[in-house]
């Protein structure tokens, strides 16, 4: 077996949610006052969608929604790849690369429902489907890339899984430099299939809550760049991960938490961490009643004191696919700026609550060892082990 | 670089004006799998990764690594169509578009407990998920990777399966033993051959296909 040897670093983040505008205030607002407090009647929707393209809605949760009317929210594949661009742009102003260096950059995408909003029958046409890695492409063509890319596609784990095999390929030296993009836009497929499922909120996305009802969908884009070399802004390591099939169900990982446990401690032997070292969970916490319930009974089983958690789909929604990267992003910048966003709910909740949260800035930016959870349809599960940087000797 | 040996390859082709539900005879007659309301998708690779662990029998550990140029053609062409006619979608439906539902339905039969993975790619479909085989082979996640590949043509449904594993044989190598090298033009099939020309360099060694990775 090859001995790895190089570590792997997250060295810029970018990224756009649901929260729009409201984003940007909220990075202002990190900056200035640093507190962050999304309304709870903003989860009053049925979808947090971009509000550069579309608007939400403000109404209740649907059933067999057929279309939202009032907002355009279909994209064109133009915009889709608009905002996908933008992104990484962004990401490279932060740290940029030559010419030489994007070509040995590799391209590791995640998204569950990849450009599937913006496809239209065509009856002239035997396969009228997109080629499943169309996205990708385009950012490779776009930014030249290396012409090996990835494009995962494993439910709600496929950024996820995308930033494992990023780590790994850099760890086993195969390259210097890797860009992990997460992407999900809106399209009615998802929406009208999750409400079929009886699994979208009546009221609104409350992860680990007695009172929890089921999860909002979100959109949004992100992305890191992951290297072997660290600079002074550098916040994150990440130490390994891994990801594997329940065979249980193909939509929900078995309730006891039997096959998350199996997956979070190889995530930590290929971290080589021991689960006493993890100070801060980031949980998958849909909201939804069943994935959340396995996710606590596997936490309760395998940690004697279950480390403080944080839960970030109150404030996105459930980005499926792209939450890997997006939830990653965001944790770099919380982490990154000391900020704890306010998640007005667990005030409310509070001695309903499952699991321990963050209620301190200081609680998250002292911890050491953070484990990041993403369980997803079709039985994959996955864990990443991430380290802070500032924290290394 | 790393070598892998390619212990086995199966392919299985239906021509595409046959329906679902006469594929999925065919595959139950096969296979005797429970095979009730699975589309062509899951349906082929279910009997091409049946017939290869038949030839092939194993008790390593296995880790399953699968790609395709498009999704489910005829489940999703069928659903966006439905959508865009506003009518509503079934559970099961919505649920077996997942891109990784044929993924579940493999591990599930062929008790595939490793790394389980699903990429779209449209081209160099074997050299990525090889790639991605190897990382997890490196780590010791597996002894054996299955690596599914779905061709979806105008004309036909095929899928191929191929069950890989480390070379552990280096010491032969570094001690210069001679290897018996056969025609690879005799050994594959051109489908196969096709898949298989993105490695640099291929040789047969004691009636085994290895594979060398190539750092690129």
């Amino acid at each position: 077996m090859r001995k790895m040897i190089e570590k792997v670093f997250v060295v810029a983040t970018a990224s756009i949610t649901s929260l729009g505008e409201q984003q940007r205030l909220i990075s202002a607002e990190m900056f200035a006052e640093k507190k962050v407090e999304v309304p709870v009647e903003d989860h009053l929707v049925p979808y947090y969608a971009l509000k550069e393209i579309g608007a939400l809605k403000k109404t209740g949760a649907i059933k067999n929604a057929g279309v939202i009317e009032d907002v355009q929210l279909n994209k064109s594949f133009a915009l889709m790849t608009d905002l996908l661009v933008q992104q990484v742009e962004q990401l490279l102003s932060k740290f940029s690369l030559n010419q030489q260096q994007l070509k040995n950059t590799m391209l590791f995408l995640g998204s569950t429902s990849l450009d599937i909003g913006c496809i239209s029958p065509d009856d002239d046409k035997n396969i009228w489907l997109s080629q499943t890695d169309k996205l990708s492409q385009y950012l490779v063509d776009f930014f030249g890339f290396h012409s090996i890319h990835f494009t995962f596609n494993t439910a709600c784990t496929a950024s996820a899984n995308a930033l494992i095999y990023a780590t790994n390929f850099i760890k086993q030296q195969k390259i210097e430099q890797a860009i992990v993009v997460g992407c999900e836009f809106f399209n009615q497929l998802s929406l009208n299939g999750f409400d079929s499922l009886d699994l979208i909120s009546a009221t609104a996305v409350k992860p680990f809550a007695s009172s929890r009802d089921g999860l909002i969908l979100g959109e949004g884009v992100g992305a890191v760049l992951l290297s072997k070399y660290a600079d002074e802004q550098t916040q994150f390591e990440i130490l390994g991960g891994y990801s594997s099939c329940d065979d249980h169900s193909l939509t929900i990982t078995e309730e006891q938490g039997a096959h998350i446990i199996a997956v979070i401690n190889k995530a930590l032997e290929n971290a080589s961490i021991s689960k006493s070292d993890v100070d801060l969970i980031k949980v998958h916490g849909t909201a939804s009643i069943k994935s959340d319930l396995a996710e606590a009974n596997a936490l309760q089983q395998l940690f004697q004191d279950i480390p403080k958690v944080i839960a970030l789909k109150s404030l996105l929604g459930h980005t499926l696919g792209a939450c890997g990267v997006i939830e990653l992003a965001l944790m770099e910048q919380c982490v990154k700026y000391e900020i704890l966003p306010n998640f007005p709910y667990q005030d409310l909740e509070q001695k309903k609550l499952e699991l321990p949260f963050v209620c301190s800035v200081d609680s998250l930016s002292s911890s050491k060892i953070m484990l990041f959870n993403h369980f997803g349809f079709g039985g994959n599960n996955a864990a990443l082990i991430i380290k802070r940087v500032s924290c290394d000797s | 670089m790393t070598k892998l040996i390619l212990v086995g390859h199966e392919c299985v082709s239906f021509p595409r004006e046959m329906t679902d539900k006469e594929v999925r005879r065919l595959v139950k007659e096969e296979t005797n799998f429970s095979v009730r309301r699975l589309d062509n998708f899951t349906l082929i690779s279910l009997n091409a990764v049946y017939r290869l662990l038949l030839k092939n029998p194993t008790s390593k550990t296995l880790a399953l690594y699968s790609g395709a140029e498009y999704l489910s053609v005829g489940l999703f062409q069928s659903v966006i169509k439905a959508m865009h006619a506003n009518e509503a979608i079934r559970p099961f439906n919505f649920i077996a578009t997942v891109g990784n539902a044929a993924n579940f339905y493999l591990a599930k039969e062929f008790n595939i407990k490793g790394p389980n993975i699903f990429i779209g790619a449209s081209e160099k479909v074997f050299l990525k998920t090889s790639l991605l085989a190897e990382m997890d082979l490196n780590l010791g996640h597996s002894q054996q990777a299955i690596i599914v590949i779905w061709l979806q043509t105008e004309d036909d449904w095929l899928c191929h399966a191929f069950i890989i594993e480390p070379l552990v044989l280096e010491n032969e190598f570094a001690q210069g033993k001679s290897l018996q090298t056969e025609s690879l033009k005799r050994l594959l099939k051109p489908p196969l051959k096709r898949l298989l020309k993105q490695y640099a360099l291929m040789i047969c060694y004691k009636s085994r296909l290895i594979l060398f990775v190539l750092n690129f």
